[in-house]
């Protein structure tokens, strides 16, 4: 039976489990239908499931289930509706050119950035944004959604061939 | 652009200053370099302690003893048999499905569509699944898939051991804490306790990525193989054994199997640690391979024994 040492059971081990993988679930989720409040929803349900069916999942395998669960439901009720992703940006501590038309290009950058991102195929935005934001390894990638590492690369080469194009398009 | 190794090394940060020198020179990197500037982003931060708080606030469905002890009822447990899956598949399929069909009602899933199975000590468990691919749960194990949409992701979470018979179809996955075994319709065992990841082939074709390594080892009928965290490996395909951070035992015994001689090993320590493949051609040419890096001589004597001396 379970090791009680590391029970899920257990409030501390859930926890624990919780803070490990709940940020990654719900930007994995977010990814992929670009709202908010459902992919709140839907790492709340996969864990609420994790939590109610602690006594027949292993600490071991409490990632995958969670991953599983959670995308199972997205399957059942995503209408693959257009998708808009908004993301803050990281203050940079580099200053060095700040002219108005400089800051000007950047935002026009930015914005075609985010508009290329939101309209790449969601398999190829999901495991695009899994490398460069979640900075998760392809082999990461792969477990999470469970596909090959090879199927990992071949996603990031198209997303990364199309997204490339956006900035040099712009100057 | 060029989809080669290079461009995800670059991606994944493991690039070589070398390597880099060259990959600066190609059309897309300036792309590249600007389209990673501009994506130093942050994702929304989830309010983890609020979904948490939610979470365990929630009542759990707890079983109580009365409930697992029918619930076990249902599953006809049977004490541990040696390669009962084989036998048993020929026996009849139907008790299967009653089987399958019992343990879901005893557990009250609801509409989930995860099914889990947990079995102690002593005890095997046999079950089918959506597409009548067949496992056996031995031991100590733990076992779960998600049902729906079977047929086209077969993927399964195990923790202990169990045997698989896999209908020809989409990839079929066994994720383990140790690493993954993937099969395209074929029959195997796979467990993975601790620290160890052991899998036989019986039939067919499978594919093992052990702790997290980028390689992936292919056994086909009758091979097998064991892996450990710490790097020690053994593996036995038809045509050659590989062997890493073993005893000399170990190289040994799998001399003995392969050729079937007998081994003389007086005043030879048998602990030493090696590292080695030997092919299973020929006798001399495995013994050579195996024994000249520990500076181990061999004679072959006229009844076929293997005396070793230094």
């Amino acid at each position: 039976m379970a090791d009680s040492n590391n029970s899920l059971c257990q409030e501390e081990t859930f926890t624990k489990v919780f803070h490990e993988y709940s940020q990654t679930l719900f930007n994995y989720i977010y990814y992929k239908c670009g709202d908010r409040a459902q992919a709140e929803d839907l790492t709340q349900e996969a864990f609420l499931k994790l939590w109610k069916n602690c006594k027949n999942v292993s600490y071991e395998t409490a990632k995958g289930y969670v991953f599983r669960t959670a995308n199972n439901k997205l399957l059942n009720i995503y209408s693959h509706q257009k998708v808009v992703l908004n993301f803050e940006k990281i203050n940079r501590i580099d200053k060095t050119n700040e002219s108005p038309e400089f800051l000007m290009e950047e935002k026009e950058l930015h914005q075609a950035i985010m508009k290329g991102i939101s309209d790449l195929p969601e398999k190829q935005r999901v495991v695009f944004l899994l490398s460069r934001i979640d900075k998760k390894t392809y082999r990461e990638i792969a477990e999470i959604i469970g596909i090959s590492k090879q199927a990992v690369e071949k996603r990031i080469y198209k997303a990364l061939d199309t997204m490339r194009q956006i900035s040099v398009n712009i100057n | 652009m060029t989809n080669d190794e290079l461009l995800h090394k670059w991606v994944n940060n493991s690039i070589t200053e070398g390597e880099l020198e060259i990959f600066r020179h190609r059309p897309e990197y300036l792309g590249l370099t600007q389209l990673y500037r501009n994506t130093q982003l942050q994702s929304p931060e989830l309010d983890k302690q609020a979904v948490l708080k939610k979470i365990l606030s929630t009542p759990k469905n707890i079983n109580t003893e009365q409930d697992d002890h029918a619930i076990h009822k249902d599953m006809k447990l049977k004490p541990n048999k040696k390669s009962s899956l084989f036998y048993w598949i020929s026996a009849g399929v139907a008790a299967c499905f009653l089987l399958f069909t019992g343990y879901q009602f005893g557990q009250s899933l609801g509409s989930d569509n995860v099914v889990s199975y947990e079995i102690a000590d002593n005890q095997s468990l046999e079950g089918v699944m959506p597409d009548e691919s067949i496992f056996v749960l031995r031991n100590v194990s733990k076992l779960s898939y998600l049902s729906s949409d079977w047929e086209k992701h077969r993927i399964i979470d195990l923790d202990g051991i169990a045997d698989f018979s896999v209908k020809k179809g989409s990839k079929f996955s066994v994720n383990t804490a140790n690493g993954i075994v993937e099969v395209l319709g074929t029959q195997f065992t796979v467990e993975s306790k601790g620290d160890v990841l052991k899998v036989y082939c019986k039939e067919g074709k499978v594919s093992v990525i052990f702790f997290e390594s980028d390689t992936k080892i292919i056994l086909t009928m009758n091979e097998s193989m064991e892996a450990h965290k710490s790097g020690r490996f053994l593996i036995s395909k038809k045509d050659i054994s590989s062997f890493r951070d073993v005893t000399l035992t170990t190289v040994i015994s799998a001399l003995e199997k392969q050729f079937k001689v007998n081994f003389i090993t007086e005043g030879i320590d048998l602990n030493e640690s090696l590292s080695c493949n030997f092919q299973h051609s020929k006798l001399d040419q495995a013994l050579i391979t195996t024994l000249t890096p520990l500076a181990i001589k061999f004679e072959v004597l006229p009844n076929g024994n293997v005396r070793l001396f230094r």
